[in-house]
């Protein structure tokens, strides 16, 4: 009989059925492994809108790279950890984003979490690139620490010398929240050091503590006190709201000046009429007519339902400069350093800037002022030239 | 095996059986089974489609009444703020927060947009400016509640929006709403099922509830939901989620643009009916190859293999092989239409066979007939021819014996000879004549003794021969040729007489035979004699026997003895019995020999008795 030969719609029957099993069971075709990209930064509790912000951008940045064929073809996968605000969460996200297999982190938002987490980054050799941590404690370090925002020094003396010369602060009270003692220390160092140098005399310091409930009436009226005739407030958005607010509420008229940590619309919508006038440094010129930073903001007005802070921008930015680097080496960890120490010139939401050999950025930041509920830029500093 | 031969366009038993199976039944039944399962899938999906609706709908409607519920409050502080005195204003506000206890905090505003009051009481808020917020702003609608967008509380963490109202006489009663009570629900629901996940969103798209509440907290915008912002109240869509697909059912907060969305994972909906379905194929393709081989095992053994048989059977008779057709016994056929068609074909060759052999036999006998014809035909002539010179010549002898009486002993005995001869070969001529043609015989009433006599008269019995005759005196007369009836009797007498030359006893009986001695012979009998005889026959026969005691004849030879020209004699041409026969036949009797080979042959002529002859 022809028992051997098989009957060729059987076959063929049974060929198509086979297939259609296999297609059930094995699932669908493997994928690039995606580039994974760690971001960290303090997302929940009192100063979670620089954190977020942060994200925000960084998220922007991302989805527009994917979207655009990721790095060599690969997408990339950001895994977002929230450092809580503390030296102890900055460790332990650290510590896990690292156990994941990231090829470079993006975080802290705030110089002391970034301080304690490169304690567990430099040893294993993964970049942190920080969007805002700019405490000088930081600067000219050989290490996997880089940044997309100008170290405070320079920026701290501008505004001291802003306050001085232009102000016309003779005497001039310090208030600053010591949850975030690097940021904070770095900054009123370099401030008080320029100040001094300039002439100027501190007239008080007050510190509290955003972790606690602080009555600030007290505090104010005690550097009002001391004859002071400009008030410093180094804090966060809210935080100098707040703080301006009292200070008016009290009755004191004096001009005020804060840090570009508090430079966000929180600011502007909690200070109310408080912060109309008050100065800054601020490490973005919000109200830049650059086309990109334009689009970028209408973007994320459109997506996140709010104006982009600077956290925002420095977080995009630092995902588009990363991207970058990651495309020169591809996607590996090991070149990820060399590739953004190597960045020059490259092109910013606003201005461009370089990255230098101590992974600090090189490029221009603005003093400014509140007026009429928005960020003006009243000054330009141009940057040093990478060395 | 062997196989039949294929004829053009034809196909085997087994291919058609299986085509038959696999697209008549198989795959038809395979069709509605995944069409069933295809519909099981799709009703399921329905229903899981309005659970989920049901879900975001009654979640939709809860956070609706929240907020509903907030506008009241805030509406009924305000309606009493627009008429109490500022210091009472303080109590009244307090009391309500306390017995509500819906909103974290309320604020009284004054026409700066300053807080003037709020409960509970913080020294730090007392006073400050809330007029850039811009939720604030839109507030001026009066007798209308606006709602905020919502914020992370920096006291509580969690989702809060403000709801304003616009008070009359200027300012504005706020009241700050926790949106946490949402996430406990969200919660309670994605826990009941396990595989859900229910979120709300926030008109931008930010999370205001999640099973997971960090990301709550960590005001995340999930990019893959906020698709679902876009989609239209009570739709039901599916959208990728993290690399896998989801369905998505989605409700909208009207009054806010915020949206509930439930999800669930296509691959858990999807999963079992992937198994179901890959374990029908596979079950399925198991059954159908099972079926294949089995039935065609058994139709090779059922079917084909006795079709081949019957084939080959079919073919041997063809070329004349009847042996095959007893193997067809031993075909293993278990249906009944097969066992049928086996016996009729061993039925058919077995008739095929007889009648060839019968066929064969015809054949046989025609050609000897034919034969026999001719000689009959040659016969007559030659002898006709022969007859005459022969008559010549035997009056020339008896002329030559009157001549010479005188003659010396050696010419009698030469003419002795010469006569003697004359007479064999008469006698042959007789028998050739005898045997050509079938004379009619005149038939006359005799006596047996007077037809043995004179039969016995003819023939020259040797000495050596002892002859014995019993001839009962009463026998019934005959009615019969004589001459031919004595030329059979002659022919017998000199058969025996010369189946003993060294000599022997012959013996000549007659006696009344009985009728209806042997059946199949009466009826012959019958039919014979009408046509000779104007008398109906009585049924008797009288049996005229002649018996040696010579040497037999063996049975080979006792199937050829009435055959022409069989004989075992030197000068016979083997004429003398069929002559005798046909002769006897012709007289309505009939001829039958016994025979042992070694002790002698007993011929008997059996002649009917006419009725009405008497005795």
């Amino acid at each position: 009989m022809r028992g051997q030969k098989l009957n060729p719609s059987c076959g063929l029957i049974g060929a198509g059925i086979l297939i259609c099993i296999s297609s059930f069971f094995l699932g669908s075709c493997t994928k690039d492994e995606p580039v994974r990209v760690g971001f960290c930064a303090e997302l929940t509790g009192k100063q979670a809108e620089l954190g977020v912000q942060e994200r925000n951008g960084v998220q922007m940045a991302v989805e527009k790279i994917n979207s655009s064929g990721g790095i060599g073809g690969r997408q990339i996968e950001l895994i977002v950890l929230d450092d809580l605000g503390t030296p102890e969460g900055a460790k332990a996200s650290d510590r896990e984003l690292i156990e994941k297999g990231v090829v470079a982190i993006i975080g802290h938002a705030t110089s002391a979490q970034t301080i304690a987490g490169l304690s567990i980054t430099n040893p294993a050799h993964v970049v942190m690139l920080s969007p805002t941590a700019s405490t000088a404690e930081l600067s000219g370090k050989d290490d996997y620490f880089l940044r997309v925002i100008q170290p405070l020094f320079e920026r701290a003396g501008g505004l001291a010398q802003h306050a001085y010369l232009r102000r016309g602060v003779q005497r001039l009270a310090v208030i600053y929240d010591t949850r975030n003692a690097a940021y904070v220390q770095s900054f009123s160092k370099t401030f008080v050091e320029k100040y001094r140098s300039l002439g100027g005399k501190v007239s008080g310091e007050a510190g509290y503590s955003s972790a606690k409930r602080t009555d600030f009436d007290p505090l104010l009226a005690k550097l009002r006190a001391s004859k002071a005739d400009g008030l410093l407030i180094i804090a966060s958005d809210n935080d100098t709201a707040i703080i301006a607010q009292r200070a008016r509420l009290i009755g004191w008229k004096a001009p005020l000046f804060t840090s570009a940590w508090a430079q966000t619309e929180t600011l502007i919508k909690n200070g109310g009429e408080a912060v109309e006038g008050m100065d800054l440094e601020q490490t973005y010129s919000l109200n830049s007519q650059a086309p990109d930073f334009l689009d970028f903001k209408a973007r994320y007005q459109q997506q996140f339902g709010r104006a982009p802070s600077f956290g925002a921008s420095l977080g995009y930015e630092a995902a588009v400069v990363l991207a970058a680097a990651l495309e020169k080496c591809g996607g590996k960890a090991e070149g990820v350093r060399q590739a953004l120490l190597e960045t020059r010139d490259f092109k910013g939401l606003v201005d461009n800037f370089s990255i230098d050999k101590y992974g600090d950025v090189v490029r221009p930041f603005y003093l400014g002022t509140i007026r009429d509920g928005k960020y003006a830029d009243i000054d330009r500093f141009i940057p040093r030239t990478p060395q | 095996m062997n196989t039949i031969p294929r004829h053009r366009g034809s196909r085997d038993l087994s291919q058609l059986l299986l085509d038959l199976i696999l697209w008549r039944l198989f795959l038809p039944l395979l069709a509605v089974w995944l069409m069933a399962i295809a519909g099981v899938g799709f009703f399921c999906i329905k229903i899981l489609e309005n659970q989920q609706q049901r879900t975001v709908q009654s979640m939709a409607q809860m956070v609706d009444s929240h907020l509903e519920q907030g506008g009241r409050i805030l509406d009924a502080i305000s309606r009493v703020a627009e008429v109490l005195p500022e210091k009472d204003i303080d109590v009244f506000m307090d009391s309500t927060w306390k017995a509500y206890k819906h909103f974290e905090t309320i604020y009284y505003l004054d026409r700066n947009n300053r807080i003037k009051l709020l409960v509970p009481f913080d020294r730090n808020y007392v006073g400050l400016d809330m007029s850039r917020l811009s939720d604030i702003q839109q507030g001026v609608e009066k007798n209308r509640i606006v709602i905020s967008r919502p914020f992370i509380s920096l006291r509580t963490g969690e989702p809060t929006v403000y709801l304003i109202r616009q008070l009359s006489p200027g300012g504005r009663v706020v009241g700050e709403l926790n949106l946490g009570a949402f996430q406990d629900e969200i919660v309670r629901l994605s826990g009941l099922s396990g595989k859900d996940s229910v979120s709300i969103l926030d008109q931008s798209g930010t999370l205001l509830a999640h099973p997971d509440v960090k990301l709550v907290k960590q005001q995340t915008h999930p990019a893959a939901l906020k698709v679902l912002l876009h989609t239209p109240d009570g739709a039901t869509v599916v959208h990728k989620l993290a690399e896998t697909m989801v369905l998505g059912s989605v409700a909208k907060v009207d009054r806010v643009g915020w949206i509930v969305v439930d999800q669930i994972p296509i691959s858990i909906l999807l999963g079992p009916y992937a198994l179901t379905l890959g374990i029908t194929l596979i079950v399925s393709l198991g059954i159908w190859l099972a079926l294949m081989w089995n039935l065609r095992k058994k139709l090779d053994q059922n079917v084909v293999a006795p079709l081949v048989q019957l084939s080959q059977g079919t073919d041997a008779i063809a070329v004349g092989d009847f042996s095959q057709v007893d193997s067809l016994a031993l075909i293993p056929a278990a249906f009944n239409e097969i066992d049928t068609l086996a016996d009729d074909f061993r039925h058919m060759s077995k008739v095929l066979q007889a009648n060839q052999a019968a066929l064969l036999d015809a054949q046989e006998e025609l050609v000897r007939k034919e034969k026999l014809a001719i000689l009959g035909q040659l016969s007559g002539s030659v002898g006709h021819e022969l007859r005459n010179p022969l008559g010549v010549m035997n009056n020339a002898v008896y002329l030559l014996k009157m001549v010479l009486v005188e003659a010396d002993e050696t010419v009698k005995e030469y003419l002795g000879i010469i006569e003697k001869e004359i007479a064999n070969s008469r006698r042959i001529i007789n028998d050739l004549l005898d045997f050509a043609r079938n004379k009619i015989p005149q038939t006359i009433t005799v006596t047996v003794g007077a037809l043995i006599d004179e039969s016995l008269g003819r023939c020259a019995i040797p000495d050596n021969v002892a002859l014995q005759t019993e001839i009962p005196d009463a026998l019934p007369l005959l009615r019969v040729d004589p001459l031919q009836m004595g030329q059979v009797l002659t022919n017998l007498i000199t058969n025996a007489v010369q189946a003993m030359p060294k000599g022997g006893s012959m013996r000549i009986g007659a006696r009344k035979e009985p009728g209806t001695r042997s059946g199949e012979r009466d009826g012959e009998a019958k039919e014979l004699a009408s046509p000779t005889s104007d008398l109906e026959p009585s049924g008797d026969f009288i049996e005229i026997s002649v018996t040696d005691t010579g040497e037999g004849i063996s049975p080979e030879n006792m199937k050829k003895l009435f055959q022409p020209l069989f004989t075992t004699k030197a000068k016979g041409i083997g004429l003398g019995l069929v002559v005798c026969r046909n002769l006897v036949e012709a007289n309505g009797g009939r001829i039958e020999v016994e025979s042992e080979v070694g002790k002698g042959t007993r011929f008997a002529v059996l002649l009917p008795v006419r009725r009405g002859d008497g005795s």
